[in-house]
């Protein structure tokens, strides 16, 4: 059973993957762009939270060209990594993923950035599970700073899967609700 | 773990994963049945020992490992009437009243527990880790997950 916390990524595995993406980028005469969202979020906001797995949005273009690479370090590092094309989550997409991010780490061919704080929150609130609200409690030291009618300017602009729209809708209103009580 | 040690992580995970790892320890570990369920119920956390329990059981058998062990454990755990309790005791008070409030599970009811750990969950988590029990194991050697996980 030690096999399983020895498996837990911290930030030190997270970047050592990282890097070894960029490594397999060699000749590219771009960058490629990540941007972290969950427990890689986290990580690169000094949350000392390990996490099961790697999750990152990216372009398209970007997805087309990474995807082989990833696939590889997957299966030979016996590790999950979850690409979110274009900010296309299972049940919604969020668009400009981009727009409010923040760079974290420059490599020779990549650029790693993290996703807006609002965005995280909105996505951990609409997920709704209890490691979801620790991780918002962790992050948020002051609700002061995440102002309500962010959030929910955030969530009006997400396109919801229709199936999905009712329970997604109800998680959201009711974190604002009981977040901001 | 000891039952010792397995009581203490109910009362007092130090990280959320603790809970995760307690419920794939149930499912792959080594333990007295008899000796862990009556200090459960010594140490008044039984609902929630037999909720992680079932949760094992069902995570278990959807994905061909044994459950028989686990389903008699969440058997000799249950007990009707309890009071409504949290999984986990460092739930913030905002997802407190959030989740109390929430649509609830055939699990949450019978066992009067809130959260949201379910066997997807945990059936993730054995996927990723390769568990296995006495009688089965999974083969898939990198998970499914929920986006675009392209491995394999």
């Amino acid at each position: 059973m030690a096999h399983i916390k020895e498996k837990y990524l911290n930030h030190q595995d997270i970047l050592s993957v990282i890097r070894k993406i960029d490594r397999n980028l060699e000749g590219y005469q771009r960058k490629f762009r990540l941007y972290c969202i969950g427990g890689t979020y986290l990580a690169f906001s000094g949350i000392d939270e390990s996490s099961k797995d790697i999750d990152f949005i990216l372009s398209h273009e970007d997805f087309r060209a990474l995807s082989g690479i990833i696939a590889e370090i997957e299966l030979k590092d016996k590790i999950r990594i979850d690409l979110f094309p274009d900010g296309e989550m299972p049940n919604f997409k969020l668009p400009n993923y981009d727009g409010h991010s923040s760079r974290v780490l420059s490599l020779d061919h990549l650029n790693v950035y993290k996703i807006d704080m609002v965005d995280f929150v909105l996505i951990k609130a609409i997920a709704g599970r209890v490691q979801d609200y620790k991780d918002i409690e962790k992050l948020v030291k002051d609700k002061s700073l995440m102002h309500k009618e962010k959030l929910i300017e955030r969530f009006n602009e997400l396109e919801i899967a229709k199936n999905k729209e009712d329970d997604i809708k109800r998680k959201f209103w009711a974190f604002i609700d009981e977040f901001y009580r | 773990m000891t039952p010792e040690e397995i009581i203490a992580v109910l009362k007092n995970p130090s990280h959320r994963g603790d809970l995760r790892y307690l419920t794939l320890f149930l499912i792959a570990g080594k333990y007295d049945v008899s000796g862990l369920t009556a200090l459960a119920k010594q140490e008044g956390v039984a609902s929630q020992l037999g909720y992680l329990s079932e949760v094992a059981a069902i995570a278990s058998e959807r994905r061909g490992l044994c459950s028989k062990k686990l389903y008699e454990l969440s058997r000799d755990l249950y007990t009707a009437n309890g009071n409504w309790q949290f999984l986990d005791p460092a739930i913030p008070v905002f997802a407190r009243r959030i989740i109390s409030s929430g649509p609830k599970t055939d699990l949450n009811k019978k066992w009067r527990i809130w959260d949201t750990l379910g066997p997807d969950d945990i059936g993730d988590w054995i996927s990723l880790y390769h568990i296995k029990n006495e009688h089965g194991s999974h083969q898939r050697e990198i998970p499914q997950s929920s986006g675009y996980s392209i491995g394999y």
